[in-house]
């Protein structure tokens, strides 16, 4: 994923490499350090495959490389932002596999679990509340955090159906 | 110390062409000063009749509701009247103010149910008013106003008589999210600085999430008890955006 | 009091409530022009009898009940020779006795109203036995030549010649029964029977009406108030199939009409207050259902049942007083341009007493919709549809 989201960077307008380290930070909300080195080997990597070019500031090749993008890098970034994505979120989430282990077990305590759970992701809504009324300038962290927010509220709905479910089961 | 509101072992039970419907089954709850509590649950789950009973609306078939040590399952519909005027502020789904009054005049005439002298009478509804954020509208009838400001005149009504307790149901259940989330910040921060007891009634664990402690409802029942805490809104955003990038 | 939440829902509803205003008022108004109507035909009875203080009437006995109540005397015939025979009884102040002679010139509309136009025979020179110390306004009242006349109030206008403005004056000739009679005097304003009286002499009111001989009835006037008694044994012990009737007789006989009159009015008053009732219930009901929220919402937030029931009755209250207040110049318009009715001193105590009347009326409206009221449950407030 760093690759393409350099390749959009670089879409816009050459940059060298500090500025696509903070122009990513900031697009991601400025909560999270992106390390350098992972920005310069993928960087290099797409310059031996021909999608950017680089080019030095002073002659003899030393100095701040700038970037900018190839025909092919323009290419392979529309190719990949066209196609929609097909792999489907993961089904097994871990909380659904520590029930089945739990049953494997032979334990009939699901309820307890099924309430530990349900605590945790009310915390973590509480904290994605509080996280997107702090965010709401910038509009793409919101969408993300907006969409957690109605994941967890499905997550929530789901618990009160496990528990209704296996509470049948039992009796 | 003692609860602002407590419930002993009660029961609804609604009798329906012979067969009967267990609303609320055996339910113990106490609420603390200061406390913003929320009540979550699916419909039919029994939240509406639980709340009935805690804002003094109606009898239980069976144990005991106390309002700080008075007894509200043996009081006359007089004295549960002059309770809900003077201790208990309600904020309802569909805002239910007085549609051919003012704002200020909505606020004024909790007041006057409450038999607030003359000059508070005067004075608080803008106070109250402008503490929602709705001063410069205190004039506006209710249909001139938004849904989020109807609300917020609602809970400026719903504080007029400094209740010991604040009732909610459904606060948000009109209200588009974004509308929503800030009067939920509203009411928490109403919590925060005037320690003011809060219990909401709700179906949805997004606006549950905004309360302190949330009380999860089933059939009749308390399934589930949580204890929220913190505000480590970079813990969540750090997971969120711990991409595989 | 919650007294501004039910002005300003009448206010929020204003077509309609003007509209039940409006009608309370027409309803109301109607109250106000019986009562007066009954009280100004008290009034003209009352002066009549008044009139015949110390008087004996000698008439007919046609039998019927109304016989001694019957001013217009028309159902009512004897000889003139018995006439005289009774004229000429001891004890009797012969100057203001007379034998009369009444025809009615139009008819009668119902048996107690008295008749449009009323000729009035009498003697030359007895005029006051029907007078009654009645005074001309304008001439006099003494009919010197045998086509004299002396018109009533009325009377003077309703014979006046068509296209005339003015009525007929002292001097004026006109036709009557195909004679030619001249005014000699117009009386001033009195009680409707004289308002409708043309009297003229009592050979000329024979003659007009082809009835040689005969009277209608004789006014006996007593030299002595104490004679009146013995007259009247007189006139019974010697003439058999005569009635002799004292002012007495004919006050209780009058009384008793009056009785019925009030009770009529009485049941008219009393239907038409219950009519205001019901269309006030039906209105305040009404509003009662559109508020039923607003009064759960008030019940919930600490409203007392006392409250909303003060609500809802000062909603009935204020339709019915300003419905009472819109009918005094409503009845006034009917009475004045609807019944050429001047006299306005009394409609305002009926007024008066109609705001009473309005106020026990909103107060029972209010009754049925009140209760309604009161019984609405806070959980309506939470009740969301």
């Amino acid at each position: 994923m760093l690759r393409y989201a350099l390749l959009g960077l670089l879409a816009h307008q050459p940059h060298h490499g500090y500025e696509l380290k903070t122009g990513l930070e900031q697009a991601l909300g400025g909560n999270w350090e992106i390390n350098f080195g992972q920005i310069y080997t993928t960087l290099s990597r797409l310059e031996r495959d021909g999608l950017v070019t680089g080019t030095a500031e002073a002659e003899d090749g030393r100095g701040k490389r700038t970037y900018s993008l190839t025909p092919s890098g323009k290419a392979d970034l529309d190719a990949s932002l066209e196609q929609a994505v097909e792999k489907p979120r993961p089904l097994h989430d871990e909380f659904f596999i520590k029930l089945v282990i739990r049953h494997l077990a032979g334990y009939d305590d699901a309820h307890l679990a099924l309430a530990r759970q349900r605590q945790a992701y009310l915390q973590q809504l509480r904290e994605l509340n509080l996280a997107s009324a702090s965010q709401q300038e910038d509009p793409l962290v919101s969408l993300l955090v907006e969409g957690a927010i109605l994941h967890l509220q499905a997550d929530l709905q789901w618990l009160g159906m496990c528990e209704e479910r296996l509470e049948a089961l039992s009796k | 110390m003692e609860p602002i509101i407590e419930t002993k072992e009660v029961w609804k039970v609604y009798g329906m062409n012979g067969a009967s419907v267990e609303a609320v089954c055996g339910i113990d709850l106490a609420v603390q000063q200061g406390e913003f509590v929320a009540i979550v649950g699916p419909s039919g789950s029994g939240k509406s009749s639980l709340l009935h009973l805690l804002g003094a609306m109606d009898h239980p078939t069976r144990g005991e509701v106390l309002f700080g040590n008075q007894p509200l399952h043996k009081m006359s519909d007089a004295q549960r009247t002059d309770l809900r005027a003077h201790q208990i502020g309600f904020i309802f789904q569909t805002f239910n103010l007085l549609p051919n009054l003012s704002a200020l005049e909505n606020v004024e005439i909790a007041l006057r149910l409450g038999g607030a002298a003359k000059a508070e009478r005067q004075a608080r509804p803008l106070e109250l008013l402008e503490r929602v954020g709705l001063g410069p509208r205190a004039r506006h009838l209710p249909r001139q106003l938004s849904g989020g400001e109807r609300q917020r005149v609602a809970i400026a009504r719903a504080l007029a008589n400094r209740p010991r307790l604040l009732l909610a149901d459904e606060p948000t259940g009109n209200l588009d999210s974004k509308t929503g989330a800030s009067l939920l910040e509203l009411l928490r921060q109403i919590n925060r600085q005037d320690r003011q007891t809060v219990v909401m009634v709700t179906h949805d664990f997004r606006a549950a999430s905004h309360a302190d402690r949330v009380l999860v409802l089933r059939d009749g029942r308390i399934r589930g008890e949580t204890r929220l805490q913190g505000q480590d809104t970079h813990r969540a955003l750090g997971q969120l955006l711990a991409l595989e990038l | 009091m919650l007294w501004d939440l039910a002005f300003k829902h009448l206010w929020q509803r204003r077509l309609r409530s003007a509209l039940t205003i409006l009608g309370v008022a027409i309803i109301l108004q109607t109250h106000l022009v019986i009562n007066g109507f009954k009280y100004s035909y008290e009034q003209d009875v009352q002066r009549q009898l008044s009139a015949f203080t110390g008087k004996v009437l000698v008439r007919q006995d046609t039998g019927d009940t109304l016989g001694a109540a019957d001013f217009s005397l028309t159902g009512s015939s004897l000889e003139e020779e018995t006439a005289q025979d009774i004229l000429a009884l001891p004890g009797i102040d012969r100057q203001a006795s007379s034998a009369v002679l009444m025809a009615p010139l139009a008819r009668s509309l119902a048996p107690t109203i008295p008749v449009a136009i009323l000729v009035v025979g009498i003697e030359p020179g007895h005029e006051a036995a029907y007078l009654s110390g009645f005074q001309a306004d304008e001439g006099s009242t003494n009919l010197e030549a045998p086509t004299s006349a002396i018109l009533g109030r009325s009377v003077a206008e309703l014979l006046s010649p068509e296209g005339e403005e003015q009525p007929l004056a002292a001097g004026d000739n006109f036709e009557l029964q195909g004679q030619t009679f001249q005014v000699v005097g117009v009386l001033e304003t009195a009680p409707s029977l004289y308002n409708n009286s043309v009297i003229i002499p009592l050979e000329a009111a024979q003659e007009a009406f082809e009835r040689p001989d005969t009277v209608s009835a004789v006014i006996v006037c007593a030299g002595q108030v104490e004679d009146v008694a013995q007259i009247q044994a007189a006139v019974e012990m010697g003439f058999p199939g005569l009635l002799a009737i004292s002012a007495q007789q004919m006050a209780a006989s009058v009384d008793a009409i009056l009785v019925d009159v009030r009770n009529f009015s009485n049941l008219l008053t009393t239907t038409v207050a219950g009519v205001a009732v019901v269309i006030v219930t039906i209105v305040v009901i009404v509003a009662v259902m559109e508020q039923r929220k607003e009064i759960g919402t008030l019940r919930a937030i600490g409203a007392r049942r006392w409250r909303i029931f003060g609500m809802v009755a000062g909603q009935a209250l204020v339709l019915c007083l300003l419905g009472a207040v819109l009918a005094l110049p409503i009845g006034m318009a009917f009475l004045k341009w609807g019944m050429q009715w001047e006299k306005f001193d009394l409609i305002f105590i009926y007024w008066a007493r109609n705001l009473v009347w309005a106020g026990l009326v909103g107060i029972l409206a209010a009754l049925l919709p009140a209760w309604q009221a009161v019984r609405v449950d806070p959980l309506e407030a939470l009740r969301y549809e």
